[in-house]
């Protein structure tokens, strides 16, 4: 994830402030339509292609079901879904929380101190890399078969990007910034938290985005390897329900709701970021020769 | 009270022997540079950046040092600002020796170094904040170093709502907000367009005049150097020595008419003749 690439300040601040707001918004003639025209668009010869060519095969709706038998399936038993997404959604929403919180903390402990920081973050990479298949397994055995083990199996999903995104922001201060603290004799904690941490923003906000998609995936292979269920069971216990009646009307519905959570953290992630980081426009802070601002000089 | 002195009459956080060391040497030079030698390891080179340079500005005067761009000009404000060590030599600053970053002396980064989240008034508040003035203190002085710079009006602006002459400014008054004696400006009105930094130039000088401190700026414009300037310091290609120190016998206040001046062209054309001599 602490992705170095040998871009400079500048341009790597624009790609980041791109990643972190979405691409610039244009002013078009026919203002937002537009813009969700082609996306509906999208949706509806998606959806009418996978209708036509699942009825027109005579394809079993157990193996490849049609949208109107997601539909269906979904009529039948909509509390159990509903409920379902709702679990989901709240372990998704407390281990993510928890991971940010920790993630800052942990970033801002690491940045005081580059020692600190050498001798313990190639050791937060292995909560990377390890599987998280492997561990929730474990995790489950340390912490029993219940909603408490599902929340740290999405902390420990989304603990890395935050994290990392958090120490890449601290440690990327404007060499002429650090200058400048330098001059008027900053203390440590000074310029942690009137220059580090505001600089982290756009960054915490690019881990945040990763981490958001990562807390549904996190919380679905938590319930569906956990086994939780009854009135605990999320969505990935439905999952697994699901597939062992062969019910694939519904798993199909279990699964589109999943994707539909991440994309909906996604999207509340990007407005928070436009809205706090309205400052991150590159040019902002140089000068621009022939600017012609509110007043020329 | 004039709202220079309302500046002066809050004292920083300075220790009582400072203090001292300061007033018992009143008549040294604002910057003294004795025999300085800097050099930077590039690979397994020595690249040598300032080579043997002596040079001083006295006190009450305002100098630019001009010269072949990578020629070190840049490197030897730094030394000055106490910002980048030195290998030989001596550096001193109103008789003291520099050692590191101190309250004395202000610096102007050549891209400003605002800092992009806080607005207009935020930014020229940091210094009181980092250097633990009061909250009365900070407001009080905040709000006439941003008069001083005609930035009233401004304060919530965000910086990327106003224009780079604007920028400048804050600069400018950020700076202000601090008792300095010295400030050292590092091509800080380069990116503007001409008319803009001739208007910056002339409020610059007027400002420094009210706040009765000392600069030393780095410029590539020779007639920016004459125009603001009681000394100009010519330094040769790299690595820097000094060629020649020109005094620009002009009064002051300088306006912009001043340009016209005699006295104007002959300076500006010395200079140029001894950087050509040198550059060929």
């Amino acid at each position: 994830m602490a992705v170095n690439t040998p871009s400079t300040p500048s341009s790597r601040a624009t790609h980041l402030a791109a990643f972190v707001m979405g691409p610039k918004r244009h002013k078009h003639r026919y203002g937002n339509i537009s813009r969700v025209a082609p996306l509906v668009l999208g949706l509806i010869i998606i959806v009418v292609a996978w209708q036509v060519v699942t009825k027109a095969a005579h394809a079993p709706a157990y193996i490849y079901p049609a949208p109107t038998d997601v539909i269906l399936s979904i009529q039948a038993q909509p509390e159990l879904l509903w409920s379902s997404i709702l679990i989901t959604l709240q372990s998704a929403i407390i281990g993510l929380l928890a991971a940010i919180v920790a993630g800052v903390i942990v970033a801002i402990i690491l940045a005081f101190s580059p020692i600190l920081e050498r001798a313990f973050f190639p050791y937060a990479v292995v909560l990377q890399t390890t599987p998280i298949i492997a561990t929730a397994p474990l995790v489950v055995i340390w912490f029993g078969p219940d909603i408490q083990s599902i929340y740290v199996i999405v902390f420990l999903m989304c603990f890395f990007p935050m994290l990392s995104g958090t120490l890449q922001g601290l440690n990327s201060v404007d060499a002429d910034l650090r200058s400048l603290f330098h001059i008027y004799d900053a203390s440590l904690v000074q310029t942690m938290f009137k220059l580090r941490l505001p600089n982290a923003i756009p960054y915490i906000l690019s881990g945040l985005r990763v981490a958001s998609g990562l807390s549904v995936v996190g919380a679905i292979v938590g319930e569906y390897v956990a086994g939780v269920g009854g009135a605990q069971g999320g969505l990935g216990y439905l999952l697994s329900v699901a597939a062992s009646q062969l019910n694939t009307p519904y798993l199909v519905a279990a699964a589109l709701s999943g994707a539909a959570m991440g994309l909906i953290f996604f999207g509340i992630v990007s407005l928070v970021g436009r809205a706090l980081v309205s400052w991150h426009d590159p040019g902002a802070h140089t000068a621009v020769k022939g600017d012609s601002g509110l007043l020329g000089g | 009270m004039t709202s220079i002195q309302l500046l002066r009459v809050v004292p920083l956080r300075r220790s009582p022997a400072e203090a001292v060391e300061q007033s018992a040497l009143p008549d040294c030079a604002a910057v003294s540079i004795d025999n300085l030698h800097k050099g930077f390891r590039r690979q397994a080179q020595y690249v040598e950046v300032i080579s043997d340079l002596t040079m001083a500005l006295p006190r009450g005067e305002s100098g630019s040092l001009i010269g072949p761009s990578g020629c070190g000009k840049s490197t030897l404000l730094r030394i000055i600002a106490g910002l980048e060590q030195y290998e030989q030599g001596n550096v001193a600053v109103h008789g003291r020796p520099v050692t590191g970053a101190r309250r004395d002396v202000g610096f102007m980064f050549q891209g400003l170094a605002l800092l992009p989240w806080r607005s207009v008034l935020q930014n020229v508040r940091l210094p009181g904040e980092l250097l633990g003035m009061s909250r009365e203190q900070i407001a009080q002085r905040a709000e006439r170093c941003l008069s001083l710079v005609g930035l009233t009006g401004y304060e919530k602006y965000p910086l990327r709502q106003i224009s780079g002459g604007m920028r400048q400014r804050v600069a400018l008054a950020r700076l202000l907000m601090t008792h300095t004696k010295l400030l050292l400006l590092d091509e800080p009105f380069s990116s503007l367009d001409e008319f803009t930094r001739e208007t910056i130039d002339l409020l610059f000088m007027d400002v420094a005049a009210k706040a009765a401190t000392d600069y030393l700026m780095v410029t590539h414009s020779i007639p920016e150097a004459v125009l603001m300037s009681d000394k100009v310091f010519v330094l040769s290609p790299p690595p820097a020595r000094l060629l020649a120190t020109i005094d620009v016998p002009l009064p002051r206040p300088r306006t912009k008419e001043i340009q016209d001046h005699a006295v104007f062209h002959e300076v500006t054309h010395e200079i140029r003749e001894v950087l050509l001599t040198h550059m060929s």
